[in-house]
């Protein structure tokens, strides 16, 4: 009866191994943070390491609802890019169960035909219903893949705000992924989706009802200031993806040039900050709560402002 | 420090395209807790091995109804090894005649689940391997 | 007989008083008995547990004649029983060829062939995904020199052969006309079946290549080429057997098979030729199940829905184009590994639901399935289940002899009206293409196999041997796999070698050419390109490869 002994990686080797784009090394330095192994150290060494680089990698968000083609877009992206020899790191979150804990990540089935290509690296997470609902693991693992030296990471996630996942705060350029039938209506009526947004990505644009979709999505976004560009592909269809790429690759050159790309990262540099404070807080806070006395006569709102003072916070 | 999670790869090496009992196993795993990756069918030992090394997993489950058994899982040891990640522990499942577990076992194959077992066997195995759960009988 | 409300009253009064006491005092084992179809049982039917407008002419009307839920045939299993054919072994092409030899010897006149995944999927044996795979499950047929030494010395114009051949099917096709026409055979005499049914493909059985929609278009051409050229030839068989076996109810196996064929027919249809040009030559293929009155009510279900749609949707007015003519297998997947003697009763009581249901033809598997492939022995014990059932049960010497009976009326009934269900649905889709690319098909099948599953883990469902009545002392080290000879890999390359260095390479790549040119024009035939690829001893890969460059490699959506 065998029984292996799990690869054990040093920090030091860890992040030796990660900052030469190993695979192993990258592997696990991403499972270290995921697992909340990876100490306060090693996550300043790759912040630091990052500060210093001078290639900087683009980091492209793609969100959109169940069904409308993210995997594959993200597949034909990836396959294109690769064959002009660029780096690709993607990572796709998926829901896990809440009751088990449990999940099943079938996003990188899509491009598995691409492997294996030692320029192409995917790792899919569990969104793990985060206490205090929100997920700071997954902002770090794209630092992470950014000192892999990729040239494009691509985050891929279900939705805007849901499951704890910001992507707008996360990368350097989001994409909305729509796609014709699936609730036009309803979707649209999201402004506030739309209004966070870079570009709209309507997949599936060669179907005869894309047209109509279209019009609905631009009589929304002619009611919003600085509203995004809309790029029509197919990508099952392999159409309109180079140029979906030249419009990516302009609009971040842009991004980089009138510097609001470094405006974007103190963002995201920021709001993780916050996120991290929210999570440790949110852990101490989620313990409290479970075994705290319960004191139905008592407001809720009495015991949190004395608990947080206990604690030492000024409020 | 988060609770152990558990990441498996289901998967599915050579031609056979008969996908029920891995996504059955996909299924089951994922309700007993763990994390599971599935690579669809179809896949060279190459690319069940890259996947496993990317994901991290601490497990690869192989399943094969066809015969390739023999063939076709020594070669995703290989690969693994050449990626300098044997240490994760490869489960073979499927049509697996008793007598082919040796040789299996030989190859690198930690352990055979062949005909008459289950989902239930693969979990309780993993358990007690990985998370060092002792299971009762 | 009595009026209808009389025969409720007193069910009625059974059910509050006898029936309330009994379970009283001895609960019923289940609550409630359910079919995994989604249909639930009650204790008993009578007459007035039909529909109030069921009519004995309008629903089963007699044997022969619309809508043929006796059966498709006036005498049926009077006149000549099922065919007994038993799908066979596998190994290179002389192998084949020697077991072929051994059957018509033996008096058998059908033939069936199956091939090995590298030439299911398209891939010459040289191919690198063809490593531990050539001869595996089937013969290997890289070209059609291959296909010579498989039926040498055979005739084929005396024998029926079935090919379990999908998406490849055309070329293998063109590869048996070409052999018979090298041996001087004529093809318009040639008799037999090729499998050819890619939609199951995407959702059961995954040896598919192309996307769906140049798929079906390979399909219509053969199935057109054959209409007018090949005129006896079954140019696909419709199955639900694999979709059963990945999972799906006895509802499910009915509608997406049915639905597939609706599919297959439109396409026909919209290429431009006439429905009772073609459909007298489509068959089926389905798998029997445990549970022995569900299975018969399925059989005689789908026999009336095929019935109705031919005549309602395509205006079919040739009777033979109305019916369902199928092949059975015994269910495979119901087959446990331990105490596999167990398997004889199950195959049984399968094989006796296939043919009280009325099949044409059926396999019945060997009791050591599960774990290998067949012995002589056991092999023989299939084939002796089929002859004692048609021999010593006197189930053949009546026609539908269950017909009649209220249960299994009902339960034709409660089946064809949940099978309309999921065709209204699938139609409301866009037809089975859609539905196959959206992943509802899959998305359906994989609950319900997880349902199955879980019952039995749960104990809920009884296995006899696996999760009750188990031996603990059970030795499962016993049985073998049958070793494929590792050396077909090697002989079939250095065949390959030698047939490119003999062929005129130049005519190949001219004819591989004009192949590509039709393939881009939809309106083309493609069986006359390929026949003539075959003929010059291009390759199955090589043909399949330029049609791939057309079509596009199908990749299928994720649904667990």
């Amino acid at each position: 009866m065998s029984k292996k002994k799990r690869l054990v990686l040093t920090e030091e080797e860890v992040f030796r191994r990660l900052i030469k784009g190993d695979e192993v090394g990258l592997a696990r330095a991403l499972s270290m943070i995921y697992r909340e192994e990876a100490s306060s150290s090693l996550l300043s060494r790759i912040y630091a390491y990052n500060a210093e680089k001078k290639e900087k990698a683009k980091i492209i968000g793609i969100t959109g609802a169940g069904g409308v083609g993210k995997s594959t877009l993200i597949s034909v992206l990836a396959e294109t890019l690769l064959k002009e020899d660029k780096r690709v790191g993607v990572i796709a979150v998926d829901p896990s169960s809440p009751k088990t804990g449990g999940a099943l990540l079938g996003d990188r089935i899509r491009l598995q035909h691409l492997f294996p290509n030692s320029n192409l690296f995917f790792r899919s997470f569990s969104s793990r219903g985060m206490v205090g609902g929100i997920n700071p693991f997954i902002f770090d693992a794209v630092s992470v893949l950014e000192a892999a030296s990729f040239d494009y990471i691509i985050v891929e996630t279900l939705g805007i705000g849901q499951d704890e996942i910001d992507i707008v705060h996360m990368c350097d350029l989001t994409a909305l992924v729509i796609a014709p039938g699936l609730g036009d209506d309803v979707q649209f009526l999201k402004s506030g989706v739309i209004e966070l947004v870079d570009l709209i990505v309507m997949n599936k644009a060669d179907l005869p009802t894309a047209s109509k979709t279209v019009g609905i999505l631009n009589s929304y976004t002619r009611m919003v200031e600085n509203h995004p560009d809309i790029v029509k592909v197919s990508a099952s269809k392999k159409q309109g993806i180079r140029e979906l790429i030249a419009y990516i690759d302009n609009k971040w050159c842009e991004l980089k040039n009138t510097g609001q790309l470094v405006e974007r990262r103190t963002t995201r540099w920021k709001f993780q900050v916050g996120n991290w404070m929210r999570y440790i807080v949110g852990k101490k806070i989620h313990g409290f709560v479970e075994r705290g006395e319960v004191k139905p006569k008592t407001s809720p709102y009495e015991i949190a402002i004395s608990t947080l003072r206990e604690w030492g916070c000024e409020v | 420090m988060a609770d152990r999670v558990v990441r498996v790869l289901v998967g599915k090496p050579g031609l056979d395209g008969h996908d029920r009992a891995a996504k059955v196993m996909a299924r089951a795993l994922r309700d007993a807790g763990f994390e599971v990756i599935y690579t669809g069918i179809r896949q060279t030992p190459a690319q069940v091995a890259q996947t496993a090394v990317q994901e991290d997993v601490d497990v690869v489950v192989l399943n094969n109804l066809t015969g390739a058994h023999l063939e076709v899982f020594p070669l995703v040891v290989e690969e693994l090894k050449k990626r300098g990640r044997d240490d994760i522990y490869v489960l073979a499942t499927g049509v697996i005649p008793f007598e082919d577990v040796e040789l299996l076992k030989e190859k690198g194959i930690d352990e055979v689940f062949g005909p008459g077992t289950g989902p239930i066997h693969i979990i309780n195995w993993i358990k007690e391997h990985v998370l060092g759960e002792k299971q009762g009988e | 007989m009595e009026d209808r409300k009389k025969i409720l009253q007193v069910k009625e009064d059974w059910l509050s008083t006898d029936y309330a006491k009994f379970v009283a005092k001895v609960p019923e084992r289940k609550h409630p008995f359910m079919l995994d179809s989604g249909i639930e049982i009650n204790p008993l039917y009578t007459p007035a547990d039909l529909d109030e407008d069921w009519s004995y002419l309008e629903r089963l009307g007699f044997p022969g004649r619309y809508p043929f839920t006796r059966g498709v045939y006036p005498t049926m299993y009077r006149g000549r029983f099922w065919t007994m054919r038993q799908y066979a072994g596998f190994g290179t092409a002389e192998e084949s060829n020697q077991r072929f030899k051994y059957l018509l010897e033996q008096g058998q006149t059908g033939l069936s062939v199956a091939f090995d995944l590298p030439t299911q999927l398209g891939y010459d044996s040289d191919h690198d995904l063809a490593v531990g795979e050539v001869g595996k499950v089937g013969v290997a047929i890289d070209s059609v020199e291959d296909m010579h030494v498989l039926f040498d010395g055979i005739p084929l114009d005396k024998v029926s052969t079935s090919m379990t051949i999908n998406a490849p099917a055309a070329i293998l096709l063109a590869m048996y006309i070409v052999v018979a026409e090298e041996k001087g055979i004529d093809r318009k005499v040639l008799r037999g079946t090729i499998q050819n049914d890619i939609l199951k493909e995407y959702v059961a059985r995954g040896t598919y290549i192309f996307p769906p929609r140049p798929s079906m278009r390979l399909i219509a051409d053969t199935i057109m080429f054959c209409a007018e050229e090949v005129p006896k030839w079954n140019p696909i068989s419709i199955s639900g057997y694999h979709i059963r076996e990945s999972g799906s109810t006895a509802v499910q196996e009915i509608a997406f098979t049915l639905g597939d064929a609706i599919e297959y027919v439109k396409t026909v249809i919209e290429k431009g030729m006439d429905v009772d040009k073609f459909a007298a030559r489509l068959s089926f293929f389905f798998a029997s199940h445990n549970n022995f009155f569900e299975e018969i009510a399925k059989f005689r279900a789908a026999r009336r829905v095929w019935a109705k749609i031919m005549k309602e949707k395509f205006g079919a007015q040739n009777p033979k184009s109305m019916m369902l003519r199928f092949h059975t297998q015994t269910a495979g997947s119901t087959l446990t590994a331990q105490q596999p003697l167990n398997n004889i009763v199950r195959v049984a009581i399968q094989a006796l639901a296939a043919v009280i249901g009325g099949t044409q033809s059926l396999h019945t598997n060997s009791y050591d399935e599960a774990l290998s492939l067949p012995t002589e022995e056991s092999v023989t014990v299939a084939l002796r289940t089929q002859q004692i059932i048609a021999y010593e049960s006197g189930v053949a010497d009546v026609i539908d002899g269950i017909g009649g009976s209220y249960y299994v009326e009902k339960l034709t009934d409660e089946i064809e009206k949940k099978v309309w269900e999921y065709l209204d649905k699938i139609e409301k889709m866009g037809g089975m293409v859609p539905a196959i690319e959206e992943g509802y098909i899959q998305q359906e099948i994989t609950d319900a196999a997880y349902q199955y599953y879980k019952a039995v883990a749960d104990g809920e469902k009884v296995v006899v041997g696996v999760n009750k009545f188990v031996d603990p002392n059970e030795d499962l080290t016993k049985f073998h796999l049958h070793r494929a000879d590792p050396t077909v890999r090697e002989k079939q390359v250095k065949k390959l070698k030698e047939l490119r260095e003999k062929r005129d390479n130049q005519k190949v790549r001219k004819l591989l050419d004009d192949l590509r040119k039709a393939a881009e024009d939809e309106n083309t035939n493609l069986m006359p390109y390929i026949i003539e690829a075959v003929r010059a001893r291009a390759t199955l890969g090589e043909i399949t490869d330029v049609l791939r460059e057309v079509f596009g490699e199908y990749r299928p959506p994720v649904i667990f």
